[in-house]
């Protein structure tokens, strides 16, 4: 019956009040320097039918390698974007549903620090999902994630954490830089030796700023939710993941392990949304990447 | 009420203590702190074994941290820190049963069982040595060199 809760309601269950932590002081970011949003991210966004037509044409004519135009579009853009919308968080503003586990449900604190870490996480999430398709398409998804990353990261500095100093900035860079590698080293070093306790300590020490007076009923749905998105990671096949159609589940969702039927079924809803029997593909939908695995 | 509390504090240090140290050294370490923690809140004396342990372990990461936050800590604020605040008049014992109930299914790798992930993952097709490799590095505290041939060959393939 325990595997019924979801994330969020395990948190609430603890009956532990929040104790503060006086070294991790929340700065929210002002919404006044706050970043435009760019078009595509927008609600609703749709190109135009004419341009739909003329790319597959080119696409068509000059044989264009679609997995490689893929990794930019779906690892580098969308991908990123689910990321980093996970903790995006501006003062007096209302906060999104999973930023509000974040900082209200966790009660980690609201800093820039903290939204590295976060999205770090999920970048993290999808690097695991990166390894496990073929190596050149692969490499390169990863190579665009991180590249808008931190591309994005040096925009947020300057605009709105307002660091205007170009040397400071490359100086944060570069601390962002070796947090990523530790992030991914000690998330990894977890999932390798199959460890909850490894996971959970790797958690304590990154996302919960290695706090004493942490409550562990936090660090547990914490770790439920890790593992929840890796066993769907797990699920998805190369040609779906690389289509950009994996969500993250949200923290106030559960899922249940599929039976072999349910996994078959999936299988043959993949099959019948990429390479349906009848009909042919589009240019740019064509692909090299695996239906099954 | 005292007693009930520190019996729980007791059998919440003895599920720690069964948690595995960490492999690489790091500035801290969740396994010592808490324990410490829950110590402290059923006024329990720190076990013989576990400070033996710790001393072994700071001894190891002395040696592969280079900046020691301690000491600067001690250089830029002159007083000495004293003991964390706990909040032990927070506790009682059902929260003390319910933070024990976690940490056991951590413990007992409860989620990890549940969301069971298979090869797929774990031997990646695109790196297949991805993770081995890894962990035999971190079997040897990551100290040790890797051969001149290994290191060539990461870099012609760009596998790890």
């Amino acid at each position: 019956q325990s595997k019924k809760v979801s994330p969020k309601e395990l948190v609430m269950q603890s009956h532990l009040p929040k104790i503060e932590n006086p070294d991790t002081p929340d700065k929210d970011i002002d919404p006044k320097r706050r970043l435009p949003k760019p078009a595509y991210e927008a609600k609703g966004f749709k190109v135009p039918e004419w341009k739909l037509a003329f790319g597959e044409v080119l696409v068509n004519l000059f044989r264009i390698d679609m997995d490689n135009v893929r990794a930019g579009t779906m690892g580098g853009v969308k991908y990123y974007q689910m990321c980093k919308d996970q903790s995006l968080q501006f003062k007096n503003d209302p906060l999104s549903e999973t930023a509000t586990f974040w900082y209200q449900t966790l009660g980690l604190p609201r800093t820039f620090g903290q939204w590295f870490q976060i999205t770090g996480l999920h970048v993290w999430l999808l690097f695991v999902r990166m390894r496990a398709m073929p190596f050149k398409v692969g490499k390169n998804y990863q190579q665009k994630l991180v590249d808008n990353f931190f591309r994005d990261i040096e925009l947020r500095l300057s605009e709105e954490m307002n660091v205007l100093s170009g040397q400071i900035r490359e100086s944060y860079m570069k601390d962002f830089h070796s947090q990523l590698l530790g992030i991914t080293f000690s998330y990894d070093e977890a999932l390798a030796s199959n460890s909850d306790a490894v996971l959970a300590a790797a958690l304590w020490r990154n996302m919960f700023n290695g706090d004493k007076n942490i409550d562990n009923v936090k660090l547990e749905a914490l770790v439920r939710y890790v593992r929840m998105q890796l066993y769907v990671l797990d699920k998805i096949c190369d040609r779906a993941f690389g289509f950009g159609d994996f969500e993250f589940v949200s923290p106030n969702e559960t899922i249940d392990p599929l039976t072999p039927e349910e996994e078959q079924k999936l299988k043959e809803a993949t099959h019948q949304k990429y390479e349906p029997a009848s009909g042919k593909t589009l240019p740019s939908n064509r692909s090299k990447l695996s239906l099954d695995e | 009420m005292t007693s009930s509390l520190s019996s729980s504090a007791k059998k919440i240090v003895s599920l720690l203590e069964k948690y595995p140290a960490d492999k690489v050294k790091h500035y801290a370490s969740f396994k010592f702190s808490q324990i410490e923690r829950f110590c402290n809140i059923g006024s329990l004396p720190i076990p013989k074994k576990v400070l033996e342990e710790q001393a072994i372990e700071q001894k190891k990461q002395q040696k592969m941290v280079k900046i020691d936050v301690k000491k600067l800590k001690r250089m830029i604020f002159a007083q000495e820190d004293a003991t964390p605040d706990f909040k032990k008049e927070l506790f009682d014992t059902d929260i003390l049963t319910q933070q024990f109930k976690s940490l056991k299914s951590i413990a007992d790798n409860k989620w990890a069982d549940v969301y069971k992930v298979d090869k797929k993952l774990l031997e990646p097709k695109g790196n297949p040595n991805y993770y081995s490799r890894l962990m035999k590095d971190i079997n040897n505290g990551g100290q040790k060199r890797e051969s001149i041939f290994e290191a060539f060959r990461t870099v012609i393939t760009g596998k790890y």
